[in-house]
């Protein structure tokens, strides 16, 4: 049961095509665990194909059907082939399809085939390869019991539970969960699920600590 | 027009009796010979095809390009290219969407070159994932729309626009909403057009700016002067309205 959804206007602007990169994946992997948030999105993206419905046509260039024609046998260059992987490999089923093509290779055994890199004992992260100024785009695992120090932030954070949970000032976060944090918040989660919680967290801003504690350890820090 | 083309304007009327339907002629030499029709000396539409004059057919499919397809046919069309590759199929698709495409590029304040290599790209990535094309899933037209948006994405920001393809959506179950609750989107484009037009301007105003011009809320809230709140509050009473107007009319 999903209980914390994106707000609506961020799967509008999801559906308009006008978030970066970075925010619309987390929206897109939310929307695959949640079948209300998707019938929002394809609320807005109806609203979209008629707002196109009412515009006045404008003649194409002279040649342009030909041209497009010519091109049809053409082999595609898509990028995000290279970075995906088949739905159907073992261990891959569970990772949302969205966030699976920006993954490498994902064996038997799903989240824990995946190449984490510790950052503390009780953290570990993996960066996924978007690269775009001001955003820093991972998956995150903290250990059971870990906190992440309090933090406020400059810009806006967002995060998807995708396996585990962990509990804040607001409520408490299990997988498809979506937090969406701004200046306004004092932020202190806790990890209070048996099992590790593996989120993707994408952040727009640096953040800025509320104490000295942490400073070393915080991966919110190293954009 | 093209630069030192030879152009050479033929007229006649096809139907005496009905409207009166001009089709002119124009021969690019050396390049192609496109076509343009007149209907009660209003322009419908330039198409740059060629035009074979033998073509019996040619004249009625010509005139039918002007006219808007109905949901149905498109999707039929759509269908016959995911599963034949079929050119005729994806030619008509072109010459209903491509102009509308095109609207759609200049509206977001491309130069009419620009808009023209958009909808060119655009219909191109319609032949490519046509077979992902589900028509219970959306309509023909709203299809189109996320292709356009992502090729905007691809082409004028460098990025990616993650997709949620229905499958996968699917593939967590969950207990929140069977698939039978979800709304008629796919059959609701005339009616949202429809719906479109009775909104108040202030909101209006709001969609026009997320999908005419790539505006997030938060930006359209400074271009606007408002109250990020007044913004968020205009696009929930806009698609709240939608929600409310679609089963009634439905039934
Ligand atoms: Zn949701």
């Amino acid at each position: 049961m999903i209980n914390h959804h994106p707000p609506l206007e961020l799967l509008f602007d999801y559906a308009a095509g006008t978030l970066p990169e970075p925010v619309a994946l987390a929206v897109a992997t939310h929307a695959a665990l949640c079948p209300m948030c998707r019938d929002d999105i394809d609320a807005a993206e109806a609203l979209g194909g008629a707002m196109l419905d009412t515009l006045t046509p404008v003649p194409m260039q002279e040649g342009a059907l030909d041209a497009v024609l010519a091109r049809l046998d053409e082999p595609e260059v898509e990028t995000l082939a290279a970075n995906s992987i088949a739905a159907s490999e073992e261990g891959a089923h569970m990772i949302p399809g969205p966030l699976r093509r920006y993954l490498g290779a994902v064996r038997a055994g799903g989240w824990d085939s995946l190449p984490w890199r510790g950052i503390t004992r009780a953290l570990e992260e993996i960066r996924l390869p978007i690269r775009m100024p001001g955003f820093k785009v991972s998956l995150m695992r903290l250990a059971p019991g870990a906190t992440v120090p309090v933090h406020t932030h400059r810009g806006v954070e967002y995060t998807l539970v995708l396996s585990g949970g962990f509990s804040d000032e607001t409520g408490e976060y299990l997988p498809g969960d979506f937090a969406c944090k701004d200046q306004s918040h004092v932020h202190r989660p806790v990890v209070d699920t048996d099992e590790p919680c593996i989120s993707l967290v994408v952040l727009d801003a640096p953040v800025k600590l509320t104490g000295m504690v942490g400073r070393l350890v915080n991966p919110f820090l190293r954009m | 027009m093209r630069d030192g083309s030879t152009v050479r304007d033929t007229s006649r009327v096809i139907r005496p009796g009905g409207p009166r339907v001009v089709l002119h002629y124009r021969l690019t030499v050396g390049l192609d010979m496109s076509t343009a029709f007149v209907i009660d000396g209003v322009p419908q539409l330039n198409l740059g095809v060629r035009f074979r004059s033998r073509d019996r057919d040619a004249a009625t499919r010509m005139m039918q390009a002007g006219a808007r397809l109905d949901n149905d046919r498109l999707c039929d069309l759509i269908e016959a290219v995911a599963q034949h590759k079929d050119r005729r199929a994806f030619s008509e698709l072109f010459r209903h969407f491509a102009p509308r495409l095109k609207a759609f590029g200049i509206r977001q304040g491309s130069d009419a070159a620009t808009a023209d290599e958009l909808a060119q790209e655009a219909m191109l990535a319609l032949w490519r994932k046509a077979a992902t094309f589900d028509r219970s899933r959306a309509s023909a037209t709203t299809w189109v729309f996320t292709i356009v948006r992502n090729k905007r994405i691809d082409m004028f920001r460098r990025q990616r626009h993650p997709e949620v393809a229905l499958d996968e959506a699917a593939e967590q179950p969950s207990e929140e909403a069977a698939p039978d609750d979800r709304l008629q989107w796919s059959t609701a484009g005339d009616l949202l057009s429809r719906v479109l037009a009775t909104l108040p301007q202030d909101q209006i105003v709001v969609l026009q700016k997320a999908f005419y011009e790539d505006k997030s809320h938060s930006v359209i809230a400074e271009e606007l002067n408002l109250p990020l709140g007044t913004v968020k509050s205009r696009i929930r009473l806009g698609l709240a309205r939608l929600r409310q107007a679609l089963p009634e009319e439905q039934l």
